[in-house]
């Protein structure tokens, strides 16, 4: 009998340890971000809004303005979380899971959340006021809007400079930045040979994330000499033009001018060294402003400054860099349950005097024209440097492979990777690249999920 | 029913009940994703649109257009061989080190075991702050002791591999030893003595006694590290994440990519059904390996 | 003159050996040292590699840890898996172990032969996906419990097969005589099986809160958007895309350092069994 009684005990016991850590398990609030509670819950005083971004630069900002928001509205809470590793991923699975937060970045073209099923038609909350307010940047065919619906709005632009540390290049007596990509090549070289002892090095890129360099230094360097590696005139793929740019990069590599690691150096690491005046020189978007000034992440002492990317093989190229991520910020995913209330705050977000003050501080550069009329440029160094200009900046049509393409194999940017670390050949390279692509976009558009972008009198130095 | 039949069913009963959340952990998180894979082998999947059937399409694009894949698999082969090749006799050798009576054996034992009850993924970042070329300790020691004049980069194309090697090492070192000292401690003692009666000295012992009694052991310690080295991808992933341009990219890390593709902010369309082939034949191969060294050691024992 | 060679060549011998142990056991434990140490030194002295004790001893990278990286969510996190890991696996692969190895029922080869299989052949990371899609549809994908089941399943045919081999150890006429004063199995199970078997059960029960504790890719993925849930492992490693990566190895050491030094120390008091229990699965397999 008192055998049962302790088996009995004992299956109690541990019953109540599993009970005990399921609801340790299940959904609690604790902290101060809780991605658990139900989005949108009416509880007796607040609504929750969520907010999803990835962007650590301007963290501080903006939880400064979310608190005021949520004192200015006792109504409401909104809640931020950043998800700077795997944004891309982590939003897809809360998405299949049923648990997207109310309002996220959008970093890619609206195509992509379409064919997801993640984001709300804004079309309802348009007024004339907004309308104005944005003028032609209002709706963006692909980037913002598809088949007349709108997404998403624009906020601010990213502009791309190539950042160079003055300190250095006076130390080794270079007469200025660089303005072609042999003058690159050969500053970075001088630079390494008078620092490596020190540890200070020419030139360094974030090639551990290969979409990063791919896009912003890579890409973008086409794009400021007039061409890229979509050809938009007859809708078609071409990376063999790419070549030059490569082997610049290929052959710094190869001579060991670059900075030690550059295969496992991501862009934070990068900024860390730079500010401790170990870079010479790297490419890079304006969030660079906001992030070594003094109350930035990585305050640097060093004096620093910005100049258009060089050229190949002219000091006056004429083509543009793409001001990334322009019309694009917010949206409201589709499972959210308060969309008017999300939207108040995407509202707050893109008021003129947010987005003036965001300039102001640093944190980048605002593309809406009634804010950009307003904001001022900071005295910090970079800000004049990465303000947009006409003559080098602007917005780039949308191509395939950023609207849904499906190919085989690896992709561009780990594709330029494999080639600046001399893994593979670069014309076997970028031809293989040429004909997989291409052979994507073919089945796409036999399928209807990709359209085939045609501009016949494209011209990017326009 | 007769009593004996009830009590046989009760039996029974009981019995099925015990098994049963055995049999379900089974049924839930092994046979049904095996069906899942299996299933999607023969379909386009990206997960948004409804799958379509293409029969062995995937089947042919991994044989004949992705040479990224094969690429991995011989990465794989090399990181396993390089790291059977220095673990085993390495393991081994300390093993009949620590047999031969030396005191503080449990310390060393211990010591030398510990890494195997470490978190990889955990230790492999320390791993990789240490192997930094920049900044990391290993080639600051390096240079302070002017063995080296340039930093040296683990990372790079030519050494990820071995840096991974290293780790892997590291960490199974101790794992193997246990076994092959348990092997050890099965060799009664009067085998050396009679040995010694007959004039053998310690080597010849080594060689004529230990190493074939411990055939078995070696056996199973050489399958199972192939398998274990064949699947292991964690350390790698936290390490290089496939090394610079594929350099470390393995089968197994090349299967999760296909899965869970990502890059920070870009999210590449998944091609769930290409990577169930990928799996597939991922499988297969390491099934193929481990069949391949059985029957190949099974004919050295007889 | 020949014996006194002989003599000191054995204790040459002898002192190579002691050298050589001596220098590979510091070559294991370095990394060890390495994280701990610079856990507490300034984020400087770390970078610049100086010696490996710490010039001043900063106890604030671990508070730092603690609070502005919620390693005590990620703390509690990786106990709780932990503990439902290990009583759940001793549960399940004991009654299975016990009724492989005493019990003749319909299907039991079918069960042994795919338990081995399941060992053998490994779709590794592959399931996860489906098993994802299932926990979204079970609603379970909120909690811990995908992950604790994924180690548990993964591992269960290596425990169930050490159980099942220990109780073939066990004299039957044990059960018998149980089974004459009328014990039900369950109770045979319970009463006779259960205390006899102590040592391989605390083996399984190591192994799992160890697998538990370190692992990392399932957690990983169930984890990703819940930041809430994170054990250490995944809390550690995402560590290094946070806001203080680039600038604050020391802290992240203090971070690695407090996953690794919990399951340390319950190894330095286990760690015989661990070595016990592999080397039953060595020699009886």
């Amino acid at each position: 009998m008192r055998k049962h009684v302790l088996i009995i005990a004992r299956g109690i016991i541990v019953c109540c340890l599993l009970l005990a850590m399921f609801s340790a398990c299940t959904p609690q609030s604790s902290g101060n971000t809780d991605p658990l509670h139900d989005p949108g819950t009416q509880s007796a005083e607040k609504t929750e809004i969520l907010l999803w971004t990835n962007q650590r630069a301007d963290l501080v900002f903006r939880e400064e303005k979310r608190a005021a928001f949520n004192n200015a509205n006792p109504d409401l809470n909104v809640k931020m979380e950043v998800f700077t590793e795997d944004y891309a991923t982590t939003l897809e699975l809360a998405v299949a899971s049923g648990q997207a937060p109310d309002i996220f970045q959008v970093l890619n073209n609206a195509r992509y959340y379409l064919d997801r099923n993640m984001l709300q038609p804004l079309d309802k909350y348009v007024t004339d006021d907004l309308k104005q307010r944005y003028g032609n940047l209002f709706m963006i065919d692909e980037v913002n809007t598809i088949d007349g619906k709108l997404y998403t709005l624009a906020e601010r632009g990213i502009t791309f400079r190539l950042i160079y540390n003055k300190d250095i290049f006076e130390a080794v007596g270079l007469p200025g930045p660089p303005k072609t990509t042999e003058q690159m090549y050969d500053y970075a070289k001088q630079i390494t040979e008078w620092g490596r002892k020190d540890g200070i090095y020419g030139y360094a890129m974030q090639l551990k994330s290969t979409a990063s360099v791919g896009d912003r230094v890579i890409d973008q360097t086409a794009r400021r000499n007039g061409f890229f590696s979509y050809d938009f005139i007859n809708g078609k793929f071409n990376f063999s033009v790419m070549k030059p740019i490569l082997s610049v990069y290929r052959k710094m590599y190869e001579e060991g001018i670059m900075f030690p690691g550059i295969e496992g150096l991501e862009i934070d690491p990068l900024r860390t060294q730079f500010a401790a005046g170990k870079i010479g020189m790297y490419i890079n978007g304006n969030w660079e402003t906001a992030i070594y000034a003094e109350n930035g992440q990585f305050p640097t002492k060093c004096n620093w400054g910005a100049v258009t990317i060089p050229g190949i093989g002219t000091e006056n190229p004429s083509g543009k860099t793409n001001i990334n991520n322009a019309g694009k910020s917010w949206g409201i995913s589709i499972s959210s349950e308060v969309p008017d209330l999300a939207w108040r705050y995407i509202e707050y977000l893109l008021e003129d005097d947010y987005l003036a003050e965001y300039q102001e501080k640093g944190y980048g550069t605002i593309v809406v024209p009634s804010a950009a009329k307003i904001a001022k440029f900071p005295d910090m160094i970079g800000a004049e440097d990465f303000a947009m200009k006409d003559t080098l900046d602007m917005i780039w049509p949308v191509s395939p492979e950023t609207a849904g393409l499906k190919f085989e194999g690896k992709n561009a940017y780990d594709t330029y990777a494999a080639i600046i670390l001399g893994a593979v050949d670069i014309d076997a390279a970028l031809a293989d690249l040429t004909s997989r692509y291409n052979a994507g976009l073919n089945a796409g558009e036999k399928d209807g999920t990709v359209k085939r972008v045609v501009i016949p009198n494209f011209d990017p130095t326009k | 029913m007769s009593d004996k039949v009830k009590r046989l069913l009760k039996q029974n009963f009981s019995t099925y009940l015990m098994v049963l959340p055995c049999v379900v952990l089974l049924i839930v998180f092994v046979i049904y994703p095996l069906c899942w894979v299996l299933r999607y082998v023969f379909f386009t999947y990206d997960g948004l649109r409804p799958e379509k059937y293409i029969g062995f399409g995937n089947f042919v694009r991994l044989f004949t257009r992705d040479h990224d894949y094969w690429k991995s698999v011989y990465n794989t082969f090399v990181y396993a061989a390089g790291k059977l090749i220095i673990t085993v006799p390495l393991s081994f050798l300390l093993a009949v080190l620590l047999n031969s009576g030396i005191r503080m054996k449990n310390l060393f034992r211990a010591i030398i075991f510990m890494p195997t009850i470490i978190s990889t993924a955990v230790m492999s970042l320390v791993f990789y702050f240490m192997f930094n070329s920049y900044n990391g300790i290993v080639n600051q020691v390096l240079l302070r002791t002017s063995i080296i004049s340039s930093p040296i980069n683990w990372f790079g194309m030519d050494l990820a591999m071995v840096t991974a090697i290293i780790v892997a090492i590291w960490g199974a070192v101790g794992n193997y030893m246990i076994y092959f000292l348990a092997g050890l401690q099965t060799i009664p003692e009067e085998m050396y003595e009679v040995a010694k009666i007959d004039g053998a000295n310690r080597m010849q012992i080594l060689f004529f006694i230990v190493i074939p009694l411990m055939g078995p052991v070696m056996q199973m310690v050489l399958m199972l590290s192939i398998i274990v080295a064949l699947k292991g991808f964690q350390s790698i992933m936290v390490l290089t994440g496939g090394g610079p341009a594929g350099a470390t990219d393995v089968m197994y890390l090349y299967v999760y990519r296909s899965f869970f593709p990502s890059q920070g902010e870009v999210l590449f369309a998944p091609q769930y059904g290409y990577g169930s082939a990928v799996a597939v034949v991922t499988a297969a191969i390491t099934g193929f390996i481990t069949m391949l060294y059985l029957k190949f050691s099974n004919k050295r024992i007889n | 003159m020949k014996e006194h060679l002989k003599h000191v060549f054995k204790i040459f011998i002898i002192v190579v050996k002691y050298v050589f142990l001596v220098g590979f056991c510091l070559l294991i434990i370095y990394p060890f040292m390495y994280a701990v140490f610079g856990s507490f030194k300034s984020n400087y002295d770390v970078m610049l590699g100086g010696s490996i004790i710490p010039s001043e001893w900063i106890f604030d990278n671990y508070i730092e840890a603690w609070q502005q990286f919620n390693f005590f969510l990620y703390t509690r996190n990786s106990i709780i898996m932990g503990l439902a890991t290990t009583i759940i696996s001793l549960f399940t692969c004991s009654m299975a172990g016990y009724c492989i190895s005493r019990r003749e029922f319909w299907g039991k080869k079918l069960l042994e032969k795919t338990i081995l299989v399941t060992m053998f052949i490994s779709i590794g990371t592959v399931t996860l996906r489906p098993i994802y899609l299932l926990m979204v549809k079970l609603n379970l994908h909120n909690s811990l419990w995908p992950v604790i089941l994924i180690i548990l399943s993964a591992n269960m045919g290596t425990y169930i097969f050490l159980i099942s081999r220990f109780i073939n150890t066990i004299p039957r006429e044990l059960d018998e005589a149980a089974t004459i004063d009328g014990a039900a199995p369950f109770r045979i199970y319970y009463q006779v099986i259960i205390p006899l078997i102590r040592p391989i059960l605390g083996v399984v029960g190591l192994f799992s809160f160890r697998a538990a504790w370190n692992d990392y890719v399932n957690a990983n993925v169930f984890t990703m958007n819940l930041p809430n849930l994170r054990p250490l492992t995944v809390g550690v490693v995402s560590l290094r895309y946070g806001v203080m990566a680039a600038a604050q190895w020391n802290i992240m050491l203090a971070g690695a350092s407090f996953s690794i030094v919990p399951i340390l120390i319950i190894y330095v008091f286990t760690n015989r069994t661990f070595i016990a229990g592999l080397s039953e699965g060595a020699v009886k397999g």
